[in-house]
């Protein structure tokens, strides 16, 4: 890609850009329903199952069939093969346009897309996720017969997913590496958050008050993250560590911003080397997931009467966009298995989610402004090459995070024909379900697996008092300010309820 | 259209192709001096220095497919004058000509 770059570089050569693509083309796909033409109806959706009833009487459709009403009559393993077929043909042409090798990019993500309904379908075992509760009068716990179960709800297929990449990519590390080309966390959870636009869209119509509430509020958080985190960080590494100026900056904005993109936008900003940014970048997918363990369960258990606070608080906390959505997915699931065994009430799915979602896509949004700023500070203060180097204001667009456009265009066109034809309202939740429900759900698993199989916690190994820093700063400073400032702004609201 | 300058880095040096030169150093302030003195009567007012993404691992580039390009700005051709190489550097310097005076 030239220096010389137009404002159009890159549509077709990077992952961010095409996690718009692929997202909008199946939103567009799932819109022609409302035409009369179903096109998406064949993917496949999983079905809750219990292993005693399918070892006595098998069907693969107790596990899983097509969700479209028009492919009823499919074979649910002809529905699978198509989507396997469409998933893989798909991102294979980005692939291909981001230079790829593509052969090995088919054959990984083959081996990641089997994994990920292996762990889909698992998951969905009732005692794994069936919750004892009574709901309208009926208890599907005990309709089921069963005697004991983990009551983990819809988390139990994400942390299924998770497990089995961690395993992978801990124990089996030859075997992640040849799974390398396609294991693309980042690209298909981009893709999903495009889709989550339908969601956004949908849940805006329900409660709009609540649903721009929560647009507004992610707005603040992106004050905190660069106005409080990141100042305070950097100081810390400066007085405390004695790092130097780049590795405190670039350390600051992994950890106070958006995790690896925010490290190497920060670390190009200031010209580091990129050695700091490597490693900067490896610390946070390490943490990363490390709170993707821990902080969904630990808000569950501690703090289960405020959903919203917890979705917005993770948000602020877990770095890098795959892990933020996949975290606030499992603290949605576990959050509503929680309330519905407590409370015998079904919390709206999604909107947990959503808060997470928002609060980090809104910080997202101006690292490029921010990295814009750090380079200027750098060659006229830092540096003093004012008269030697210039950085163009191009730099912001080039860092802008693209798939926020696929994102808004999804929400938007969503609420404009629903504004535009109200009585097609019901038709157009139909008409999206597919792409918004088990597509969407899909994408998220395969980001499970994929991150799983990417993250090596030996790497941790030699990172000493980087790893410290970055441990004391995400406990001491991240995640309790950010509990605060969430709590702040969104105490005593919850989800509607499940209609 | 400026002319291009293409920037890597590897095992702890920068390095700068292009317009049929070729240098390294360990700091990149320096590489830009050392790019400036050779293009200093080139004719060119300033250069597009773009960074080589690939000199990134595979795996990070799906968070950012961009690490930075910047313009360096041409003095004109001058009396450059070497100068020490600082510690921890294996190559002597060039003093630009605003500095050297």
């Amino acid at each position: 890609m030239s220096a010389n770059r137009r404002w159009h570089s890159g549509m077709f050569s990077t992952e961010d850009w095409w996690s718009v693509w692929v997202g909008l083309a199946l939103y567009a796909a799932g819109l022609a329903a409302l035409a009369g033409v179903q096109l998406v109806g064949w993917m496949p959706r999983t079905r809750p199952w219990e292993w005693t009833d399918l070892t006595s009487a098998f069907a693969w459709s107790k596990l899983f069939a097509p969700a479209g009403a028009g492919y009823a009559a499919w074979h649910p393993l002809v529905s699978w093969l198509v989507a396997y077929v469409v998933f893989a043909a798909l991102f294979a042409f980005g692939a291909y346009c981001q230079g790829a090798n593509v052969r090995r990019f088919v054959l990984g993500f083959t081996v990641l897309f089997a994994l990920t309904w292996l762990a889909w379908i698992a998951g969905n075992e009732l005692h794994l996720t069936i919750v004892d509760a009574t709901v309208d009068g009926r208890n599907r716990y005990r309709d089921a017969g069963l005697r004991w179960g983990l009551q983990l709800g819809e988390g139990a297929p994400y942390l299924l997913a998770l497990l089995i990449g961690l395993i992978i990519g801990n124990f089996a590390k030859s075997f992640a590496a040849r799974l390398a080309e396609a294991a693309k966390p980042e690209w298909f959870i981009k893709t999903a958050i495009v889709f989550l636009g339908v969601n956004l869209g949908a849940q805006t119509i329900q409660a709009s008050g609540f649903a721009f509430d929560l647009i507004l509020t992610g707005a603040a958080a992106t004050f905190v993250a660069y106005m409080f985190f990141w100042p305070i960080v950097y100081t810390l590494a400066r007085r405390v560590f004695k790092l130097k100026r780049d590795a405190s900056a670039v350390l600051a904005s992994g950890i106070s911003i958006c995790g690896v993109s925010a490290a190497i936008a920060t670390g190009g900003a200031i010209r580091a080397k990129p050695v700091i940014t490597v490693t900067v970048s490896m610390l946070v997918v390490i943490f990363a997931m490390l709170e993707i363990l821990v902080l969904p369960g630990a808000y569950t258990a501690l703090f289960p009467d405020q959903p919203i606070v917890n979705g917005a608080a993770l948000g602020m906390t877990v770095k890098t966009d795959g892990a933020d959505a996949a975290a606030g997915a499992l603290l949605d699931e576990l959050m509503i298995a929680r309330h519905l065994a407590q409370g015998g009430e079904t919390w709206a799915a999604g909107w947990i989610l959503t808060a997470s979602l928002l609060t980090k896509i809104w910080i997202d949004v101006f690292i490029g402004v921010w990295a814009f700023v750090l380079a200027m500070i750098w060659v006229y203060k830092v540096e003093k090459r004012a008269g030697a180097v210039s950085i163009s204001p191009a730099e912001i667009w080039f860092r802008f995070p693209k798939f926020v456009l696929g994102y808004f265009v999804a929400w938007l066109s969503y609420l404009a024909i629903a504004a535009a034809w109200p009585e097609l309202k019901a038709a157009l939740a139909a008409a999206t379900g597919v792409v918004s429900g088990p597509m969407r759900t899909m994408l998220f698993m395969l980001t499970f697996v994929a991150m799983g199989t990417v993250t090596d916690f030996s790497k941790l190994k030699g990172m000493g008092r980087l790893a410290v820093l970055y441990a004391i700063a995400l406990v001491v400073v991240i995640a309790p300010i950010a509990y605060g400032v969430a709590y702040l702004f969104h105490r005593g609201l919850l989800p509607p309820l499940a209609q | 259209m400026t002319p291009e300058i293409l920037l890597s880095y590897a095992n702890g040096r920068w390095r700068a192709r292009g317009l049929g030169i070729d240098l390294e150093h360990a700091q990149l302030r320096f590489l830009d001096e050392l790019v400036e003195a050779r293009l200093a009567g080139s004719g060119a007012a300033s250069v597009a220095m773009r960074f080589d993404i690939s000199s990134l691992p595979v795996w990070m580039r799906q968070y950012q497919a961009h690490y930075f390009n910047y313009t360096l700005r041409l003095t004109p051709p001058g009396n450059y004058a070497l100068r020490p190489a600082p510690p921890g550097n294996d190559t002597p310097c060039l003093t630009p000509p605003a500095a050297a005076s």
